[in-house]
């Protein structure tokens, strides 16, 4: 992250001192921290609304009900014997996959929070390497955004792109995983 | 075309409330502690999800990334991924509402029904905010080092332009 973050900042100051007008750095720098305040109050307040739910989720054991159904794969993909982390990623996974992705982050959060108490010195642990990917490869069983926005633009079948969108995603996942599963045995910490 | 997630939404929490509400649990105050503990995540994670805006905002509006986008359509092609859809490549992986104003132009420019129309839809539906999702999910945590979780992250994403590509292109 740290060399994305320098690459970036350092290559749009140097651009803009030798080809462009210094101002416009200025004049970002002010913008950018509003912009980043909006979208911050945005994300609070869902993962507040979120996390609400959640907890009536955990509290209420409806976890348990899908557990039953989806246990196996998770525990052949994770190493982890804690039982909260394998809720927290079963719902992650769950509300991703029916687009709810407000929903989803919060209880991916607290997932991370639960294996991190796994890691040594802090160094990101095979399990959470692997749910992190597992996140970024975004399954959707209906990609709701896009086929609303291919609607607005009148296009003649909005909804054409749902098997290719899930063919693709599947295929990144299953593939990730593999990586991963392999990686984890290449790269020892 | 009424938005299924919105009747998933409507469903899942009366599902949740209904259930919480047979089992006797105190759901009013289930809810509120669960959103202490949004409070206090978020609080967590905001000073890294404002660094990366900060350098997004600063990568894109210098024109930095236009530079980006001219010296890497030659390896594009060299894919067979479609070079037209680069902006929408490189803004997805830092922001998911830039890459929907992306793909609003795209359908602008070449049509929604348009070969390019169609990979793009379907990139920007089966990628992901991958910056942000390790950024945000990594906060929340004392870890430093991510091992080969960027790497591999970059190289899925990629296997989803190539494969995407070869659909829309009929030569899967």
């Amino acid at each position: 992250m740290n060399a994305f973050w320098l690459g970036a900042i350092v290559s749009s100051i140097l651009y803009q001192l030798l080809f462009g007008n210094v101002e416009k750095i200025t004049e970002i720098l002010f913008s950018a921290p509003q912009k980043a305040a909006d979208i911050f109050l945005t994300i609070l307040l869902s993962i507040m609304l979120w996390s609400g739910f959640l907890r009536v989720v955990q509290d209420s054991n409806l976890v348990e009900i899908l557990k039953k159904l989806l246990k196996p794969i998770f525990e052949a993909l994770f190493k982890t014997k804690n039982e909260r982390a394998l809720n927290f990623i079963l719902l992650n996974v769950v509300a991703n996959m029916l687009g709810l992705g407000n929903a989803a982050t919060p209880a991916g959060i607290l997932a991370m929070q639960e294996l991190s108490k796994e890691a040594k010195n802090s160094t990101a642990s095979d399990d959470m390497i692997l749910f992190v990917l597992i996140n970024t490869c975004s399954i959707q069983l209906i990609p709701t955004t896009a086929i609303l926005l291919r609607t607005k633009f009148s296009s003649s079948a909005p909804a054409a792109i749902t098997f290719p969108t899930l063919f693709v995603s599947m295929a990144s996942l299953f593939i990730g995983i593999i990586l991963c599963k392999v990686l984890s045995k290449v790269c020892k910490k | 075309m009424k938005n299924i997630s919105d009747y998933l939404i409507a469903c899942f929490l009366l599902l949740i409330i209904l259930f919480a509400a047979s089992k006797r649990i105190d759901v009013f105050k289930s809810f509120v502690e669960g959103v202490k503990d949004g409070l206090r995540i978020s609080i967590k994670i905001f000073p890294n999800v404002f660094a990366l805006i900060v350098a997004v905002e600063l990568f894109t509006k210098t024109g930095v990334l236009d530079i980006l986008q001219k010296l890497l359509s030659p390896v594009l092609s060299f894919f067979g991924i479609y070079k037209e859809a680069l902006g929408l490549i490189i803004i997805k992986p830092f922001s998911g509402s830039s890459s929907f104003a992306v793909l609003k132009d795209i359908f602008e420019k070449y049509g929604v029904d348009s070969d390019i129309g169609i990979y793009s839809s379907i990139i920007c539906a089966s990628t992901e905010t991958l910056f942000y999702v390790i950024t945000t999910y990594l906060a929340a945590t004392n870890v430093k080092k991510t091992r080969y979780l960027i790497p591999v992250a970059i190289a899925v994403d990629f296997l989803v332009l190539i494969i995407a590509a070869m659909i829309v292109r009929k030569s899967i």
